[in-house]
């Protein structure tokens, strides 16, 4: 079947996007074409102004509209604690326990030498000043739990042991509700290497 | 374990076949071409989920169908099990249930003791040591969910390094502490693979050596011995201790740092494992006869069975047109060895040659002929 130049390029936009296929990509652009003339418009200017507004929080490097983002901000928070996520959207993950106290920091990705990214890509050098101010007394690694977060968790925990500054990794080990004998092999031999005392 | 039965449709070049098993000895014959090796591809790919020979799963598809279909029972733990297995080219996508309940992506077979020989297996013995390391995978991988993981992650840690030391090498000077990192994983897992793999081949190899005695005699130029050769240099000693074998393998790995940064690539660690098949003490690679060679196979695949019976549930055993170079008394011998696996699948041009062997062993045997995709039960 051949679109029309406009419809062409709409599809093809919208295939960008992660977890578009082509087919879905074309139901969306027809249903864009089937709505009113002002919901797009106000649709295309969502897109714009969020881009526009949108930066990084230039402490922690969490997504924000302003010059610090609200969770830096908060002077509820524990200010000397510190948790390093890969990306601004685990910070949501965490806060949704409503658990943690303490401040973030977002890397904006992990090591990888084969798509060449090193810590200069990363927010790393910019995580190692902070920690060199002296305010951060303890850092959870809460990067992912495959070759790539570990690398990143093990390289700054190694970069950061001269400054003083305690690095935890967060716990890996079964999932609460779980039963035993459901776990895989990898995720059970590393929860028993995590074994902590009984409270 | 067993197959009671077998439906095959488009697969390969089987249209639309249905055939019925029995435990015990299974002679599939027929002329070249007609389907015997296809035969047993679609049996090993039910019990298994994969193929021992195909690239894509398309390749699987009988020419000019669109999809193909492998249904089949298996008696496994004293339970039947129905497996199905498709795929549709239209969908590229590869559907596997086992008793009605849909695997998701990733999700493995569960273990199924299966053993395979083809002539390829001489290999082993003839090529290099990614041969063997690939043997050594696929047979503990199929062991152990934890052996694959620990694999895939080693695998993936060292591309890293490499793709560091590269870098190192061509383009910039890499800091050491960037290394550390891909370093401690590869030890990590590393040695939980080596200790998998030394465990094994041990095991193994004191079922092969007897084995072999038993087709040879005893004698001081007839004991097999399968040794093991890490890329990381272990004393046995402390092969039950992790933490040692991983405190050697730093220390290894430490020690080649200079070498590694010159070369621009990774020198030590368990991707340079090998193992060696010792014929009365000598590398049977460079000294053994091609009878000989073929006998310390024999061994190690009957090996296999003894291992998978005496650990797990007796195994399937599948043999692809291997007897055909074997001599009359070999035959028998071999026969013996593999008396513990619970059904086994040998193909042949000609049954009447095996028939013999067989029969001598009182043991009652089905056959199956097998012309241009067509299977007939004979009895």
């Amino acid at each position: 079947m051949i679109f029309s130049p406009a419809i062409t390029r709409l599809i093809e936009a919208l295939r960008r996007l992660p977890g578009i296929g082509p087919k879905t990509a074309q139901r969306l652009a027809f249903f864009v074409l089937s709505m009113r003339k002002e919901d797009v418009e106000e649709f295309a200017h969502a897109l714009l102004d969020a881009k526009k507004r949108v930066r990084q929080c230039s402490r922690c490097f969490n997504l924000t509209e302003e010059e610090v983002c609200s969770i830096c901000r908060d002077p509820r928070r524990e200010s000397t604690l510190l948790c390093v996520v890969q990306e601004a959207r685990d910070i949501y993950v965490i806060e949704k326990t409503g658990q943690y106290r303490g401040l973030y920091f977002v890397l904006h990705g992990a090591l990888s030498p084969l798509e060449g990214i090193g810590p200069e890509e990363l927010k790393i050098p910019r995580l190692l000043q902070r920690l060199q101010e002296g305010e951060i007394k303890e850092v959870i690694m809460a990067t992912n739990p495959n070759v790539e977060g570990d690398a990143t968790a093990f390289y700054i925990a190694e970069s950061a042991r001269p400054l003083g500054v305690k690095v935890m990794r967060i716990g890996f080990g079964l999932p609460v509700g779980g039963d035993l004998e459901y776990a895989d092999q990898l995720t059970m031999s590393r929860a028993l290497e995590a074994r902590r005392e009984m409270f | 374990m067993f197959i009671k039965d077998l439906q095959l449709t488009n697969f390969r070049n089987f249209r639309k076949e249905m055939v019925r098993f029995k435990p015990g000895l299974t002679i599939l014959q027929g002329a070249n071409a007609q389907g015997k090796s296809n035969l047993l591809e679609a049996i090993y790919h039910l019990c298994l989920g994969k193929s021992f020979r195909a690239f894509r799963e398309s390749d699987m598809i009988l020419w000019n169908k669109p999809y193909y279909f492998l249904q089949g029972n298996i008696v496994f733990k004293n339970r039947i099990h129905k497996v199905e297995i498709g795929y549709e080219v239209g969908k590229r996508r590869k559907v596997c249930k086992i008793n009605g309940i849909l695997l998701q992506k990733g999700e493995d077979f569960d273990f199924c003791p299966v053993v395979f020989f083809s002539p390829d297996d001489l290999d082993l013995i003839k090529r290099g040591p990614e041969e063997r390391r690939g043997f050594l995978d696929r047979e503990i991988g199929q062991l152990s969910a934890f052996y694959r993981d620990c694999l895939q992650r080693y695998k993936k840690a060292l591309r890293q390094k490499n793709s560091l030391l590269k870098i190192n090498k061509l383009k910039k000077k890499v800091d050491r502490g960037l290394f550390t990192p891909w370093n401690k994983q590869i030890i990590y897992f590393g040695s939980r693979i080596l200790q998998q793999r030394a465990r094994l081949l041990s095991i193994w190899g004191q079922f092969a050596a007897k084995n072999f005695a038993h087709l040879f005699g005893q004698g001081k130029n007839s004991t097999l011995m399968l040794e093991y050769h890490p890329g990381v240099t272990i004393d046995p000693e402390i092969m039950n201790n992790l933490q040692e074998i991983e405190n050697e393998m730093a220390l290894q790995i430490d020690r080649a740092t200079h070498q590694e940064s010159e070369k621009g690539f990774s020198l030590v660690g368990i991707h340079k494992d090998d193992f060696t098949f010792l014929l009365g003490g000598k590398e049977a690679k460079r000294f053994a006869s091609q009878g000989q060679q073929r006998s310390a196979i024999i061994s190690l695949k009957a090996a296999q069975i003894q291992f998978y019976s005496k650990n797990y549930e007796k195994p399937i055993f599948i043999l692809d047109d291997i007897f055909s170079e074997l001599d009359y008394t070999r035959r028998k011998q071999c026969i013996a060895l593999f008396q513990e696996a619970q059904q086994i699948f040998i193909t042949h041009t000609l049954h009447e040659v095996l028939k013999d062997s067989f029969l001598n062993q009182k043991a009652p045997y089905s056959l199956l002929k097998i012309n241009e995709g067509r299977i007939e039960t004979v009895h």
